[in-house]
């Protein structure tokens, strides 16, 4: 990727650290460090579809409610994250390419269907660490998030901090984490609320790496 | 805490949610008098007991859902998709 002086997007998420401009898109630039990090994924493409629960849009897309699934070919995740609502997470850049994709698999689908680039307006963050995880999100979400209530690959649509937002538990090389989805006017809000959430566990705010996405 | 079982979500603190009031039905539109749709529109029944509800899920699946709660133990016996 090359680096340009000026962005030409910023996430709703002041970064932290120090910043570095990327495809245009200003991003955070510190280091991973720490047991308990969170980073600020928003510079991700974010697609909404909407379609039939149930159907051939459906069978396409792959992915059922409540569910998370990695299409490894096109560095897509496809998240369930509403009855008849999908968002599908794409690398920086590709919103309108990925737009294009999805509208050419559900062409011939029957129903209504919706494909919207939501890329720039939502914010998007990673939460990743031991099992202190856990522990911040408890205490700004009302969910169980036991193993064997939301397992790696569960989506869920809950308040977090009184932030409604969808939660995506996507662990990293055996490693515990949750992406959170949120309006983009409650993205600040929500990354300083977890910080101070996780003061006591020793949470770091850092930049993404390629491992996050 | 009133905690609903949501059809999409499964059991959710009553938070996520909007009471949207008792479940009844829609007068034909064209056919209904005035009375009939003033009475649908400001009267409720509000027992002591068992009501048919309709919640809509603001923080969750965003789909409005039936509810039958106990209005004096909030106690919820059953829920389903609103439409079914």
């Amino acid at each position: 990727m090359a680096d340009v002086a000026v962005p030409v997007a910023r996430s709703p998420i002041r970064p932290v650290g120090g910043s570095t401009v990327v495809d245009g898109w200003e991003r955070a630039a510190g280091p991973p460090r720490g047991a308990l990090r969170l980073c600020d994924l928003s510079f991700l493409a974010k697609v909404q579809v909407r379609a039939l629960r149930s159907g051939t849009a459906a069978d396409r897309l792959g992915t059922g409610l409540g569910r998370a699934a990695r299409r490894s070919s096109a560095h897509q995740l496809v998240i369930g994250s509403g009855p008849g609502e999908w968002l599908v997470l794409g690398p920086q850049g590709q919103g309108s390419a990925l737009v294009e994709e999805l509208e050419r698999r559900l062409v011939d689908a029957s129903g209504l269907i919706s494909v919207v680039d939501l890329t720039h307006g939502r914010a998007l963050m990673r939460l990743t660490g031991s099992d202190a995880v856990r522990g911040v999100l408890s205490k700004q979400c009302a969910i169980n998030f036991a193993d064997r209530v939301v397992p790696d690959g569960a989506s869920l649509r809950s308040t977090v901090a009184s932030v409604t937002t969808d939660i995506v538990r996507d662990d990293l090389g055996g490693e515990r984490s949750y992406l959170l989805h949120c309006e983009r006017s409650s993205g600040q809000y929500l990354f300083d609320t977890l910080l101070d959430a996780g003061r006591f566990h020793g949470i770091q705010a850092c930049g993404a790496t390629r491992s996050d996405w | 805490m009133i905690r609903i079982p949501c059809p999409f979500c499964g059991l959710r603190n009553c938070d996520e949610f909007v009471n949207k009031g008792e479940s009844k039905r829609r007068p034909a539109v064209g056919a209904a008098s005035r009375e009939e749709w003033r009475a649908y529109l400001y009267d409720r029944v509000n027992p002591e007991g068992w009501v048919r509800e309709r919640w809509y899920h603001r923080a969750g699946c965003r789909r409005y859902i039936k509810v039958e709660r106990h209005t004096f133990t909030n106690e919820i016996r059953r829920s389903e998709p609103a439409g079914t």
